[in-house]
């Protein structure tokens, strides 16, 4: 990838940019290019013999060829916390499911957990996507839903077994939802609802929680709830990524931020991420978002 | 194009020439064609029947003086036809149109007033036979050859008033046929006369035997079909079933361009071993049934060998 | 209980019974799916469209059953491989290409001599004619829609409620889509012949509609939804025999009046309705 300066860089146009990514930036500038020393500025140096969690090095995706994601290059450790934020469009959710794996790759490498995000064991992975992909005419229950996530690990024709329903029931108490198992899922508020698809991620005991927009729609009290067993996940050695559209929990909450527009603009910890400059590259000048999301930086 | 004004007024002048030149012949033939209408190439007198078998009838008469067309394709049923927009130009190019009458052809009305039939005239064969022989309303009647033979009249008197100059042929044609149909009659009654009486039961898929069965003293149990195109209920073909056992029916008679399975239900419901097909309402294609005489006697052996044994 | 036993009497009306017992069963678990998925148009537009395969395998000289079943199978797949592709809303597509199937069918048949298959018998079927091979058949569709349901059970489920993370699990969303519309093909194409399309398309999607208004857990839908398929089936056949009417119109009819009574019987599920509208707009909202 280094050295080959014949890059075309007009294919993809990032959104709102005023103007092109400005290369001279003292801090984490836009890497098309894969640097010696990766290019991202982070904090803490990885864990020594321990391999990334998740590692991409020059990945483009899309649906038409490398529209969405273009060489995308980041790596995350272990035990990371990682917001990803990004305007719409910017292919946070593309991201996310190429890490998962169901969303295919056109170039570059892409390591998750150790092995190609396509070949890689489902189990580990716990993925909650965007609530607008269910069919919520099913007539299922709160606990229909959540033991879902353990199908993965019950394989063909098995029928869930009583340590499957204590693992719903242990997830479920851990969202505070305990007492709205055989609540219909339809019936619930989106935050709730929200926090039933985290259980069922959950349930499946993941090494790894991606999380596309889990707290839009979702009323403070539940994003509260949610963030809170995130972090608690997260101590005790979950590594999670999670797109958002909130800057200010992203300050709040993240151990480290990537700013997504069809590439990565910056990446790092919050308060050196959430800039005037990486920001307005990110999301063109939109001064609202900025002065929000600076000064929840500070 | 730029022309100026003498020029583009000339030039229109000249297009609307052009046009008139080409059109006439145009209209000339039309009109020719309209009012020969009846008449084709040859000169011969072009006659509309509605379905084949009536056709055969129609053509054993009209002989090589007529050029017969027929509505319905041979292979398909009269009673349940859809017309086509063909059938109206044939319509149109018809003197004469021969058609059963009797609520046979209900898709015919419609057919008429499309067409132009200011000059076609319909002749309803069925007006030949008494009304109080045909009291039920079964318009069938064409399977009794003695009614056969009336319809053969009636079409002669029709083929005559329409073209005069050859009446002389049709009578003669009449004749023939009349005799030939006599001929048939003496013969269907000899091979009915080998069933032996108590055999001399019928099951049809729908009610068009109900003439010849009158004629030659078969017992017409039923029908499969309560009216043509309606399925049974199940009450109906229950009792139907019940009829067949009481009347111990030897045999069940299909046509063939209806399903089978009804009659194969009907078959093992009342333990009935035969079934064959029969024509009616159509002759058949290739096969030598290709006449109105062909299928009769060709139903008759079918009848008869099924109802022998 | 004369009643109960007269029409029993008769050899065909026993087959007739177990036949749309039958046809009903099968359509009404299969429909649960159509219903949910939002597939009503699909399983339509295969029923028409399977007539031209029929048309077309009599033309072909081949077993009318076979060639129609390959016909309606690969339009299934055809149909499912265009909707993934598409973003477009594939409703117009599809319609002009099963009503110009069945056009094509109607076309052919309308050239043919002799009996193929009676437009009569195609709309309404031919429940009364229902021979051996066809009970056959019948019972063979019965098992196989039963064992698929029932082993493929969760995932299916899982697959229809949210194939996202469906696929995400590891689950093969595509394959078994695809499952469910040969699924879908096979069972109008089977009950096609004995039940007609009308018949078919309405136990397809009445029985399903009805369970959905008295149940709230899938499975109980399921099973509703089988118990009110056989149960109109066989009560518009009795129907139809005392009152001497056509049996498949007695049979939709039943199916239908079910769905009324539960619709006026359940007004809690017309909240659960509204609830489940409101929570869409909502999650809507949020974006």
């Amino acid at each position: 990838m280094s050295g080959t300066r014949e890059h075309d860089h007009t294919h993809v146009a990032p959104t709102q940019i005023g103007s092109p990514p400005d290369h001279s930036h003292s801090i984490a500038p836009a890497a098309p290019h894969l640097h010696p020393h990766d290019g991202h500025v982070r904090d803490r140096a990885p864990a020594s013999g321990v391999p990334a969690a998740i590692s991409f090095a020059g990945v483009c995706a899309g649906y038409f060829g490398r529209d969405v994601l273009d060489e995308v290059t980041f790596s995350v450790e272990r035990g990371d916390f990682v917001g990803i934020i990004g305007p719409n469009g910017s292919g946070k959710s593309t991201l996310l499911k190429t890490i998962a794996g169901i969303h295919p790759i056109q170039c570059g490498t892409a390591t998750v957990l150790g092995s190609d995000p396509a070949r890689l064991d489902r189990r580990k992975i716990g993925y909650v996507p965007q609530i607008e992909t269910v069919n919520w005419a099913f007539p299922v229950s709160v606990f229909d839903v959540v033991l879902m996530g353990r199908y993965g690990r019950l394989g063909l024709f098995k029928r869930p077994t009583r340590r499957d329903a204590d693992a719903v029931r242990a997830a479920l108490d851990e969202v505070g939802m305990a007492d709205r198992g055989e609540s219909l899922i339809g019936q619930l508020s989106g935050g709730q609802q929200q926090r039933a698809f985290v259980a069922r991620a959950l349930v499946q005991e993941p090494e790894l929680l991606l999380l596309d927009e889990p707290i839009a729609g979702v009323d403070a009290g539940s994003q509260h709830a949610i963030f809170t067993l995130l972090e608690h996940r997260n101590h005790g050695g979950m590594t999670i990524v999670a797109t958002t559209h909130d800057l200010s929990c992203v300050a709040t909450w993240f151990g480290q931020v990537l700013c997504l527009n069809h590439r990565v603009i910056a990446y790092g910890p919050p308060s050196q991420v959430l800039n005037e400059q990486t920001l307005s590259a990110t999301f063109g000048s939109h001064p609202l978002i900025i002065g929000e999301a600076v000064r929840s930086a500070d | 194009m730029i022309l100026d004004k003498r020029r583009r007024r000339g030039a229109a002048l000249g297009l609307a020439a052009v046009l008139a030149a080409t059109a006439s012949p145009l209209v000339a033939c039309t009109a020719a064609r309209d009012a020969g209408a009846s008449q084709d190439s040859t000169g011969k007198l072009v006659v509309a029947c509605t379905f084949s078998t009536l056709c055969s009838l129609v053509a054993a008469v009209g002989g090589d003086d007529v050029e017969v067309v027929g509505i319905v394709p041979v292979g398909a049923s009269p009673e349940t036809y859809e017309p086509t927009p063909s059938d109206v130009v044939a319509l149109n190019h018809a003197a004469v149109l021969f058609e059963n009458g009797l609520g046979l052809e209900a898709w015919l009305e419609k057919l008429l007033a499309s067409a132009n039939s200011g000059r076609v005239a319909p002749v309803v064969l069925s007006d030949a036979v008494p009304a109080r022989e045909k009291a039920t309303g079964n318009p069938h009647l064409w399977m009794d050859p003695q009614y056969a033979a009336l319809y053969v009249h009636a079409i002669a008197a029709a083929l005559a008033r329409s073209d005069p100059a050859h009446a002389q042929d049709y009578a003669a044609n009449e004749r023939a046929e009349r005799s030939r149909l006599a001929a048939l009659d003496r013969w269907i009654k000899a091979q009915v006369a080998r069933i032996p009486a108590d055999h001399r039961t019928m099951i049809t898929f729908h009610d068009a035997w109900f003439y010849f069965d009158r004629r030659y003293g078969i017992d017409d149990v039923g029908a499969i079909e309560p009216s043509p195109g309606k399925d049974p209920s199940p009450a109906y073909f229950a009792q139907l079933i019940a009829l067949a056992r009481k009347h111990h029916v030897r045999a069940v008679f299909g046509e063939p361009q209806y399903s089978p399975k009804l009659a194969a239900a009907l078959q093992s419901g009342a333990g009935i071993k035969t079934f064959a097909d029969l024509y009616d309402d159509t002759i058949g294609i290739g096969k030598g049934l290709s006449t109105y005489e062909d299928i009769m006697r060709y139903d008759t052996r079918i009848i008869v060998g099924a109802l022998q044994s | 209980m004369h009643w109960l036993t007269d029409p029993l009497q008769n050899e065909f009306m026993v087959r007739a019974l177990v036949a749309s017992a039958l046809i009903g069963l099968t359509c009404s678990i299969i429909g649960v799916f159509v219903v949910l998925r939002n597939m009503s148009f699909i399983g339509d537009g295969l029923a028409h469209a399977s007539f031209a395969g029929i048309v077309i395998a009599y033309l072909l000289k081949i077993n009318l059953y076979a060639g129609g079943l390959v016909f309606a199978v690969l339009t299934a797949l055809g149909i499912g491989s265009i909707s993934k592709r598409s973003e477009l809303s594939l409703d117009t597509t599809i319609g002009v290409l099963f009503t110009s199937a069945f056009a094509l069918g109607v076309l052919l048949m309308s050239r043919v001599h002799g009996y193929v298959s009676d437009l009569q018998d195609f709309l309404f079927g031919n429940i009364l004619g229902v021979d051996r091979t066809d009970i056959v058949l019948v019972i063979s569709l019965a098992i196989l829609v039963l064992a698929v349901v029932v082993l493929l059970y969760k995932e299916l489920l899982f697959a229809s409620f949210d194939p996202v993370m469906a696929q995400a699990s590891g689950l093969p969303t595509d394959m078994l889509y695809y499952l469910l519309l040969v699924l879908l093909a096979v069972t109008i194409i089977v009950s096609l012949q004995a039940a007609g399309i009308v018949l078919v398309a309405a136990l397809l999607v009445t029985p399903a509609a009805t369970a959905y208004q008295l149940t709230t857990r899938f499975r109980s839908m399921v099973v509703v939804s089988a118990c009110i398929g056989v149960g109109s089936a066989v009560g518009g056949l009795y129907a139809s025999y005392y009152l001497n009417a056509a049996s498949g119109a007695t049979i939709v009819l039943a199916a239908t009046a079910c769905f009324f009574l539960a619709m006026a019987l359940s007004p809690k599920r017309r909240s659960l309705l509204s609830a489940v509208l409101a929570s869409r707009r909502n999650a809507a909202a949020g974006r």
